[in-house]
């Protein structure tokens, strides 16, 4: 019987292999329509290393508020992150940003699953799907190869094609040591994978999912500027947003899946403050919608320094709705940035000398482990 | 356990220029003999509000902050330990510019209800403007155990760092005292960017108690408030109580953005009853009578309530400091401050 069960196992391994193939999502890309943009010539590359190409200090991003759904195919996956791409190249995007758990649809890809929507929740379906014994990391560290391949074809092709920076939002994924993390990927106009960003702070559900936070902060260099992408809760500490800036990040992404009931005060206790504290522009994707009994609301936006916004607020642009589909266009002036850093004394500010007397030993009381933790 | 709190605004007129101490203290007293009636706990005074309280006729106005001579400063100090005594208060007294060793520091105090000097606290972190006149950040945080709660101090700039309120809040302080004032503009988004979001991130209580008027050449605006954690408040806003003259400009700044937040604030304290003072203090301030209105200078009282045991509901129901990641702080505090 066991036999039996390894060889059942080992067959939906290969169907999901096979329904991933890479080579299918680039054939079925390919057939879209992609306009020219300022990074795509038709002569080929522009040399973006420094000292090439001049490039403006003016970077136009797009923060896309995208429905989450059951994703039952891989071709379904990569039209559904197509149209939102090209919604945002056409406002003039050079850089798109995607929300948290974008690839979380995929799960739809386990046959029978939509019949489980029911279960009120994700563990709850996991756990009438296999039992106790199962945690949702283990069904994303089975699904994890099939999942890589289209997440990750689906945002290479699409950065390529449409010649632009692509933030993938983020996925589900098993390292090389089989912990699943939640992570997001960042990519070049040639569809060149940049970087990594697993998520660092998790909330207490998280934990109970058995997933495993990063410990460490990246930042990625493009011809403008240098960017960080950590995940959703990273922005509820302001510990996130000055490594990323101290590293020199002029421009931090926050992709987001936020799992209750719109509150203007308590959505405002993320990015927000985060880019007021550390002077940067941030980015915030968002996935909305309900599933599996998760209920996600956003209000996408791109935010600056007070002094660096039209009505001294903070707000670039913001999506109306905080469950609706949409794409939130803004420009970032790196040089106003700078300059603002320079008048208001930004570097000049900081005591090192506290924080050499306080920093990191502080945190030896933190009041306790995190909620959830298993470990 | 319910704290009572009272941040007490002070706003200087047009053409202040001069005032008696003696009459200043007179209405502080009357606001803490109603807020006393009130069984108020715990009152904050502005930032350089200790300028005020100074046994000189007038103050300065140069371009230069006032140094206190050691007279000035032991007056001072016996002043406040007095009315805190007096009123049974837990006060933090305001604000001043010290010098010490040739340097200038700007330094919070803390009373006891038995007059005591509980403690002090200086500015860690210094502004551009603070800067031009020659402050100097102070070097440790500290955080003063009451039965009250553990309290601490986010003087002026400082409520714009981060950091100090993390390693407050990693001392256990439970209640921030914030005597902020800044050159203009000061709008509900800087303070929000500031003791707002101080408060978010650390799920402590917090006091905001502001100055605003010319000071040294330049205009300064403060704002008063009371904060606790979102899930605490009326319409999750975060806000216990507003300063009555901040409400509209609030609602005009929030409701732009987002019209539904504004109907989650609090009521301006002046839209709630007051408590009839007590028999004895109001027998006192009969026989203090009231200073003549002086269009010079002007309080405006914020009251609130603090519920350290729904605040402990709130902790343990969302332990967001639990949330937090040492690897990762460990892996590059506090040499990656030296990058810049």
């Amino acid at each position: 019987m066991q036999f039996w069960e390894q060889l059942k196992e080992q067959a939906l391994r290969y169907y999901l292999l096979w329904r991933s193939d890479p080579r299918r999502i680039s054939r079925f890309l390919s057939r879209f329509e992609y306009p020219q943009t300022p990074l795509r010539t038709g002569a080929g590359t522009r040399d973006f290393s420094p000292g090439g190409d001049e490039v403006s200090s003016k970077l136009r991003v797009a923060a896309v508020q995208m429905r989450v759904e059951l994703v039952g195919s891989a071709e379904a996956y990569a039209e559904k992150i197509y149209r939102l791409v090209r919604q945002a190249v056409a406002g003039g995007a050079q850089l798109v940003a995607f929300p948290e758990d974008t690839a979380t649809g995929l799960i739809g890809l386990l046959p029978g699953l939509e019949k489980l929507a029911g279960a009120g929740s994700l563990e709850g379906a996991v756990k009438e799907m296999a039992g106790d014994q199962v945690q949702v990391a283990d069904v994303f560290r089975f699904l994890g190869p099939a999942t890589r391949r289209i997440h990750e074809a689906t945002f290479s092709n699409l950065a390529r094609l449409f010649g632009v920076y692509l933030v993938s939002g983020s996925a589900l994924l098993p390292r090389d040591d089989g912990q699943v993390v939640n992570v997001a990927h960042f990519y070049g106009p040639d569809g060149r994978l940049l970087g990594a960003q697993e998520k660092c702070h998790f909330i207490p559900l998280e934990w109970e999912w058995g997933l495993q936070p990063g410990n460490e902060l990246r930042v990625f260099s493009t011809p403008w500027t240098k960017v960080a992408t950590p995940i959703c809760m990273d922005a509820s500490f302001f510990e996130t947003f000055r490594l990323a800036s101290l590293q020199g990040a002029e421009v931090v992404v926050i992709p987001t899946a936020n799992p209750e009931e719109y509150n203007f005060w308590k959505a405002l206790r993320g990015i927000w403050p985060r880019v007021q504290e550390s002077y940067v522009y941030g980015i915030n994707p968002c996935l909305v919608g309900e599933l599996m009994g998760i209920k996600l609301t956003g209000r996408a936006g791109i935010f600056a320094p007070l002094a660096l916004s039209p009505a001294g607020d903070g707000i670039l642009a913001q999506a109306a709705s905080f469950k609706e589909e949409t794409v939130v266009l803004a420009d970032l002036d790196l040089e106003a940035l700078r300059q603002l850093r320079r008048e208001e004394g930004w570097a000049e500010g900081f005591n090192r000398t506290l924080y050499e007397k306080y920093l990191p030993q502080i945190y030896d009381f933190i009041p306790g482990p995190p909620p959830g933790n298993r470990r | 356990m319910i704290v009572k709190v009272l941040s007490l605004q002070i706003k200087l007129g047009p053409e202040a220029t001069r005032w008696s101490a003696t009459d200043l203290r007179a209405g502080l007293e009357a606001e803490l003999g109603l807020a006393q009636g009130d069984g108020v706990d715990l009152v904050l005074l502005p930032a350089f509000s200790g300028l005020l309280f100074l046994p000189t006729a007038e103050l300065s106005f140069s371009r230069r902050p006032v140094e206190v001579g050691q007279d000035a400063w032991d007056s001072f100090l016996n002043t406040m330990g007095e009315v805190a005594q007096q009123y049974q208060v837990f006060l933090g007294a305001g604000t001043l510019p010290v010098v010490e060793e040739g340097r200038i520091y700007h330094r919070a105090f803390l009373f006891s209800p038995e007059g005591e000097l509980l403690g002090m606290q200086d500015q860690t972190h210094t502004s551009a403007w603070e800067r031009s006149w020659g402050m100097t950040p102070g070097e440790k945080l500290e955080v003063f155990a009451t039965p009250i709660g553990r309290l601490a101090f986010l003087v002026g700039t400082d409520v714009w760092y981060p950091e100090v309120g993390r390693i407050l809040a990693l001392q256990g302080a439970d209640i921030v005292l914030a005597p902020v004032s800044r050159p203009l503009p000061y709008s509900f988004w800087s303070q929000g960017a500031g003791l707002w979001q101080q408060v978010q991130q650390n799920q402590f209580f917090a006091l905001e108690a502001g100055l605003t008027g010319r000071l040294w050449g330049t205009e300064l605006r403060g704002r008063g408030a009371v904060f606790a954690p979102c899930e605490m408040t009326p319409g999750e806003s975060g806000f216990l109580a507003l300063a009555p003259s901040d409400g509209e400009e609030i609602r005009a700044e929030v409701s732009r953005v987002y019209p539904e937040a504004f109907t989650g604030l609090p009521l301006p304290p002046t839209a709630q009853a007051r408590a009839e003072p007590s028999a004895a203090a109001f027998a006192r301030i009969a026989a203090s009578p009231l200073p003549a209105a002086q269009p010079s200078l002007e309080f405006e009282p914020v009251t609130a309530e603090l519920d350290l045991a729904r605040r402990q509901q709130v902790v343990a129901e969302y332990p967001l400091l639990r949330l937090l990641n040492p690897s990762l702080y460990r892996r590059y505090f506090p040499t990656v401050y030296r990058s810049l």
